[in-house]
């Protein structure tokens, strides 16, 4: 082996370590065990039995339907409301008031989730903020309970979601040259198929990034479905917790744990395809 | 007073930037055809004209009519102009013939006519196969073809250009020149462009228009501007010249005489009224200048010694020291002998070749 080779594996020892302890090793191990049937008396075994359980039982596959549909939504929410934060931040805010915008957005998430979502739970709860604003204005005549229900997942996953959105999209619009929205309207386009033509298929890369970004957290987000949305709001990562912690079956556990993975990968997957993008495209942004 | 051969005609053009005037007063025609050059220093507010010219600016006061019709309520995306950006901004995220066709498709032409364009306007700038390459394919010659391409297969009243030869390296930049007023000749429209390059604007321009802190300071052709420059701005800046200052001691007709700050008297030509006494700049070309003993007879005469020899083949000078002021002398390169440093030289020029002018900002 020549010398830079040897220090090229060198600089990439840490970065291997932390992949093979902390991702690859425990999700082989994970694999495993979701594929061990238990048992006293026969010892272990290979099964696909919590597999097969995951698509017997309504209850599992519909949670892990419904956490898949909510974090889609959730993601094209954050989608729509971020990118004209976005666009004006990288486009029409102009210096000093461009940076105060910019940290506007940050500064939110120098507190820690848990607090953001009590913050949440304070607004909407039946006694809270909003629900006595509403009844001093006389719009409502009783208190009304906005927590615990899906509307308030989506708020709340939205909500942590939109600077993990907005920072890739200021980054990719902020590289789009005025001269090439000028150059669209020159050319004789309006504003909407310029967005469309121009700017979307310009920021496609921040976009796409932003999006699996969210994504990912909101599948995998324990907190906020779980406060904000009850201790019934379904949501896929309850069933895991409860497999794993409060039945303690492990292997079921497991199988939830790979299931997840997988569907987040293959919607990743699906979704780069449809874009036409490639994961290093969008990652190298 | 607008005449119908005029693509573009400007009245009191003021654009300020709260209290700066960018552009301060212009009032001009264009006709039908030509090829028009705003030359000036950077920060003249050549950019701020032409933003204005395809409605990116609003004019803070005065107005724009094109082809006779009054511009200020009509959005860029309505004008009869086109603009080729300084950096040409073709999208990227678009193939060739897509970055053609998109304005051709935002007028509603159907495929098939498009695709006809598309070919039609690719063959005239001479890339006929391009059309399926990537923008990151071309080079930057091309890149620039396409730009024009793409304005110029919308037939526009006007093309506007923002100094488009500035990216460019010296070579191409001298390809182009050439190939741009081929182009301009071939499609017979409208040009104006701007640059702060005078052997551009001189090239390429059937008329230039020199411009100075927000105001033209002369427009005429390029052969007028360096024969007969009006103002001692334009007499620097376009083309190569030597400048002295002095102060005028007697006038006769358009022949002055002038005392320059070295001590010298020279004879030198003048249009404008000059007074007695008054200060003045003498401008005269490298090229007027004659080397040597054979020179003699001419009126303007000054001893000096060689600096340096500045070769560049046909355009060879020599840097000569004058009584303190360095001066720019064009010699042939038969005449290079004796051009060491330090050696002692007379220079000689007629006075209908040097000219009068009154000091900047003293008129
Ligand atoms: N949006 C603006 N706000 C304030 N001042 C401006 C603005 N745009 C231009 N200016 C000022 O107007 C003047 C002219 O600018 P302009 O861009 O027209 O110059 P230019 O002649 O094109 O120069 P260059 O050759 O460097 O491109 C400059 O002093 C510039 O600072
Ligand atoms: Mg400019």
């Amino acid at each position: 082996m020549t010398n830079s080779r040897w220090h090229f594996y060198l600089f990439l020892s840490p970065l291997l370590l932390w992949l093979g302890l902390l991702v690859i090793w425990p999700h082989a191990n994970m694999l495993d065990v979701s594929l061990t049937e238990r048992s006293y008396i026969k010892g272990n075994s290979f099964s696909l039995k919590h597999y097969r359980l995951f698509f017997e039982q309504p209850l599992y596959w519909l949670t892990y339907v419904r956490t898949a549909w909510v974090a889609i939504l959730t993601t094209l929410m954050t989608l729509l409301i971020s990118f004209p934060v976005a666009y004006y931040i990288a486009k029409i805010a102009k210096g000093r008031s461009k940076l105060v915008l910019f940290l506007a957005c940050i500064l939110p998430f120098w507190v820690s989730e848990l607090v953001r979502a009590y913050g949440w739970m304070i607004v909407l709860r039946e006694s809270g903020l909003l629900s006595g604003l509403l009844l001093s204005l006389g719009i409502i005549s009783e208190p009304v309970e906005f927590l615990y229900n899906d509307g308030a997942i989506l708020l709340g996953l939205v909500y942590s979601g939109m600077l993990f959105m907005i920072v890739p999209l200021v980054s990719a619009l902020d590289s789009l040259d005025n001269s090439y929205i000028e150059a669209g309207f020159d050319l004789g386009g309006n504003r909407w198929n310029i967005l469309r033509e121009i700017v979307i298929p310009h920021a496609m890369p921040g976009i796409v990034s932003g999006c699996i970004i969210v994504f990912m957290l909101s599948l995998g987000n324990y907190l906020i479905p779980n406060l904000m949305g009850g201790k019934d709001s379904l949501w896929f990562t309850e069933q895991i917790f409860t497999q794993f912690i409060t039945r303690f079956n492990w292997e079921q556990g497991s199988a939830f744990g790979i299931l997840l993975l997988t569907l987040s990968s293959l919607i990743v997957w699906l979704s780069l395809k449809v874009t036409r993008q490639s994961l290093s495209s969008t990652m190298g942004q | 007073m607008t005449h119908p051969d005029d693509a573009l005609s400007c009245s009191n053009l003021t654009k300020k930037f709260d209290s700066f005037t960018a552009v301060d007063d212009l009032s001009f025609t264009v006709e039908k055809g030509r090829f028009f050059s705003i030359l000036g220093p950077s920060g003249c507010g050549k950019t701020t004209l032409l933003r204005m010219l395809a409605g990116f600016e609003h004019p803070t006061s005065g107005s724009i009519t094109i082809k006779g019709q009054e511009m200020s309520n009509v959005p860029p995306n309505l004008r009869p102009v086109n603009m080729v950006f300084q950096h040409l901004a073709l999208f990227p995220t678009m193939t060739v013939a897509q970055n053609i066709a998109y304005g051709l498709k935002r007028r509603g032409v159907n495929r098939a006519d498009r695709e006809k364009k598309v070919l039609e306007v690719l063959a005239r700038v001479g890339l006929p196969d391009s059309g399926e390459k990537a923008i990151s394919q071309l080079s930057g010659g091309q890149k620039q073809r396409i730009a024009i391409a793409r304005c110029l297969v919308l037939e526009p009243e006007v093309l506007l250009l923002d100094e488009p030869l500035g990216a460019l390296d010296l070579k191409l930049r001298e390809h182009m020149k050439v190939e741009l007023k081929q182009l301009q000749q071939e499609f017979g429209t409208t040009f104006v462009y701007i640059t702060h390059d005078q052997s551009e604007a001189l090239v390429m321009s059937d008329k230039v228009a020199v411009m100075n802190h927000g105001r033209f300071e002369q427009v005429g052709s390029p052969q007028e501007l360096y024969r007969a420059p009006k103002t001692a701005f334009t007499a620097r800046f376009v083309g190569d010249t030597n400048a002295f200052e002095g102060t005028v001691q007697s006038v006769e007709g358009d022949r002055a005489e002038i005392a320059l700050a070295n001590g010298l008297v020279v004879a030198a030509r003048t249009e404008s009224t000059v007074d007695l006494g008054k200060s003045v700049e003498v401008f005269i070309r490298p090229e007027n200048i004659m080397l040597g003993e054979a020179a003699q007879s001419r009126e303007n005469t000054m001893e000096a010694i060689v600096l340096q020899e500045l070769f560049d083949g046909a355009n060879s000078k020599v840097l000569v020291n004058c009584s303190g002021q360095q001066v720019q002398v064009h010699h042939s390169v038969s005449q290079a002998s004796g051009l060491t440093p330090g050696n002692k030289l007379s220079l000689s020029w007629d006075w209908q070749h040097t000219l009068c002018l009154p000091k900047d900002g003293a008129s």
